[in-house]
């Protein structure tokens, strides 16, 4: 090992060193609520997402009467091999059961990481199509909506401010509709990391970089700290297991999850991959924004237990398995 | 009802900016390409420019962007008044001076011995979007079409070109910047793919056949397609390589442009207009 190695080792040492002190430094506000809600309810195919979204809507009740109310779905990119996206139907059938408990309006809005062309992907991934059938919500662009000022509390990255989409900042309900997936950098993908989407590619790039080198887990939090999700309906009909966000297998497991507690929906959902949220960083990091012990999550519809399944991981989460 | 020529889709654009300013620099620096021979003013763009030299996305909005430092040097281009001139002096020196991050010797270190799972040579380095973080194809690609319309020479160019053909999918194309992650070959993307082919038109020996793939690409995944924004990059990065297909994508813009023409954004709108005109718009006309 020559001096030049030594010195970047140093430096390297003294990064890490200094990202463990931000994390131990940091202060997540405090949301907790005393109890969550989750509820998970079988749905063994995206045709009966109406019936199902109506049950589980019941079982979690929103409070949208008279909102605003903002659906972010995970829409990354499209391949006819693999369930990448929360799938349009569920998306469908989830505006229909809002409009029905009376909120004054629906937005889906998204912000894809890795395409600027929206409106292709809309068209591929149907979701376009069924946003035209529905005529009842309009989809924002959140890569190119205008923007308001959000100074990061958490301190968890050094951001000294965000620029986010105004349509999220003034929806007053926002739904995270995440895909249950596994993902090769964070461990698992689900609500909290749903809102790397939130971020403004036409400001900060494509792919949202400048979130990778704060550190993903650390910029996880931050965003969830600065956006709260109000509620998760998350798409466990065809999940991925593996090489996610993009390229592992379909895992077919069969669920909806709705919760109103983000922390408390992706703990559940982790359990349901047969994953220890604890183990997952950003999860545990979040921890002071929501429930992630079972005995603070009023459990309803199906028992985790029995919907569980083995998900494939990556060697490099192997850690993860619960 | 016929399809929309070019002329109309730029009287659209010009209705629409009389009510509206568009979205951010992306918005006005196409447009004012766009409009170029319809007595636009470079003005309002140069306005905008950030004391530092580089424009950002949206005026007064953190942080700098060097995509649109080098869309805006491509939109004033065409005006060469002494107030252009010093601009893009200012610009192109902000330009040389950002590299990704992947330049620096600590981070080449890690990526060559840690950071392994996403595949591409950390010691060919482009543009970043914004400061800070890596080199990705777009920022890159119209960083090296600006400084090649300009006619500056630049130390920065030749690694640049060495980072796009590196960061070229396996299967001809491009995306945003990653071509192989955990050992998997990624999908590239027409948009990205076609501002990648603009940078390399003069032609990479010993990459025909990548160029060709892409260009192949570009054709094929539009065939379908019915988004104007894809489309007309590709209108003017096949029109940019003399290739064949080019008419074919040009009547499929022209269709799609005419069925959505009051729903699309401005930029869109004027990269409609710079790909329909008689010879597609490439970014390189000579000077006036």
């Amino acid at each position: 090992m020559n001096r030049r190695s030594i010195v970047g080792a140093g430096a390297l040492a003294a990064t890490a060193g200094l990202a463990i002190h931000q994390s131990k430094a940091s202060h997540v506000p405090y949301r907790r609520p005393r109890r969550s809600h989750v509820a998970v309810l079988r749905c063994d195919s995206y045709e009966r997402t109406p019936q199902v979204v109506e049950h589980g809507l019941q079982l979690v009740r929103p409070s949208v009467q008279g909102k605003r109310v903002l659906l972010k779905p995970n829409l990354v990119e499209y391949s006819p091999a693999a369930p990448i996206n929360t799938h349009p139907m569920l998306i469908a059938a989830v505006i229909d059961a809002l409009y029905r408990l009376g909120a004054a309006s629906v937005i889906v809005a998204e912000g894809p990481g890795h395409i600027r062309d929206t409106d292709l992907l809309l068209h591929e991934s149907g979701l376009g199509a069924q946003l035209e059938i529905l005529k009842q919500a309009s989809f924002v662009d959140l890569n190119f909506d205008s923007v308001t000022r959000v100074v990061p509390g958490t301190g968890l990255t050094q951001l000294k401010e965000l620029w986010l989409p105004t349509t999220v900042q003034s929806a007053e309900v926002v739904i995270s509709m995440p895909k249950i997936k596994t993902h090769h950098w964070a461990g698992v993908t689900l609500s909290l990391k749903n809102s790397f989407g939130i971020l403004p590619g036409s400001i900060y790039g494509w792919p949202k970089n400048i979130l990778h080198w704060q550190g993903i887990d650390n910029s996880i939090v931050e965003l969830a700290a600065s956006v709260p999700i109000h509620f998760v309906i998350a798409d466990g009909i065809e999940a991925m297991e593996g090489n996610g966000p993009l390229h592992g297998p379909m895992r077919r497991l069969g669920c909806l999850v709705f919760a109103d507690d983000p922390v408390a929906a992706d703990a559940t959902c982790c359990r349901l991959m047969g994953i220890d949220p604890g183990s997952v960083r950003h999860l545990q990091m979040a921890s002071p924004l929501g429930n992630l012990d079972m005995a603070n999550i009023e459990q309803r519809g199906e028992s985790v237990e029995r919907v569980m399944q083995q998900f494939d991981l990556l060697p490099e989460f192997a850690y993860l398995r619960g | 009802m016929g399809v929309i020529s070019c002329v109309t889709i730029r009287s659209h654009l010009l209705q629409r900016l009389t009510t509206t300013s568009g979205h951010g620099i992306e918005d006005a620096a196409l447009s004012l390409l766009a409009l170029r021979n319809s007595e636009a003013d470079p003005r309002a763009l140069l306005g905008k420019q950030h004391r530092s030299g580089a424009w950002l996305a949206l005026p007064n909005i953190d942080p700098l962007s060097a995509f649109h430092t080098a869309l805006a040097l491509l939109a004033i281009r065409p005006f060469q008044t002494t107030a252009v001139r010093r601009a893009a002096e200012r610009a192109f020196e902000w330009l040389s001076e950002l590299r990704g991050l992947e330049s620096h010797w600590l981070w080449q270190w890690k990526f060559h011995l840690f950071d392994r799972q996403v595949r591409f040579d950390p010691l060919k380095s482009g543009w970043p979007w914004v400061p800070d973080t890596v080199s990705w194809v777009a920022p890159t690609a119209l960083s090296i079409v600006a400084f090649r319309a300009w006619r500056r020479e630049s130390t920065r160019t030749a690694p640049a070109i060495a980072m796009l053909l590196d960061r070229a999918c396996p299967k001809g194309g491009w995306n945003a910047g990653n071509s192989v992650v955990f050992g998997v070959d990624l999908d590239p993307h027409p948009d990205f793919t076609a501002m990648a082919l603009l940078a390399l038109r003069n032609g990479s020996p010993g990459h025909e056949v990548l160029l060709r793939k892409s260009l192949d690409y570009l054709e094929a995944r539009l065939e379908g397609s019915s988004s104007p924004y894809s489309l007309a990059w590709a209108v003017m990065a096949l029109s940019a390589h003399g290739h064949q297909g080019v008419d074919h994508l040009k009547n499929r813009l022209e269709h799609s442009a005419t069925a959505k023409v009051d729903q699309l954004p401005h930029r869109v709108l004027a990269l409609v207009a710079l790909a329909l005109e008689d010879v597609p718009y490439t970014f390189e006309e000579p000077f006036r």
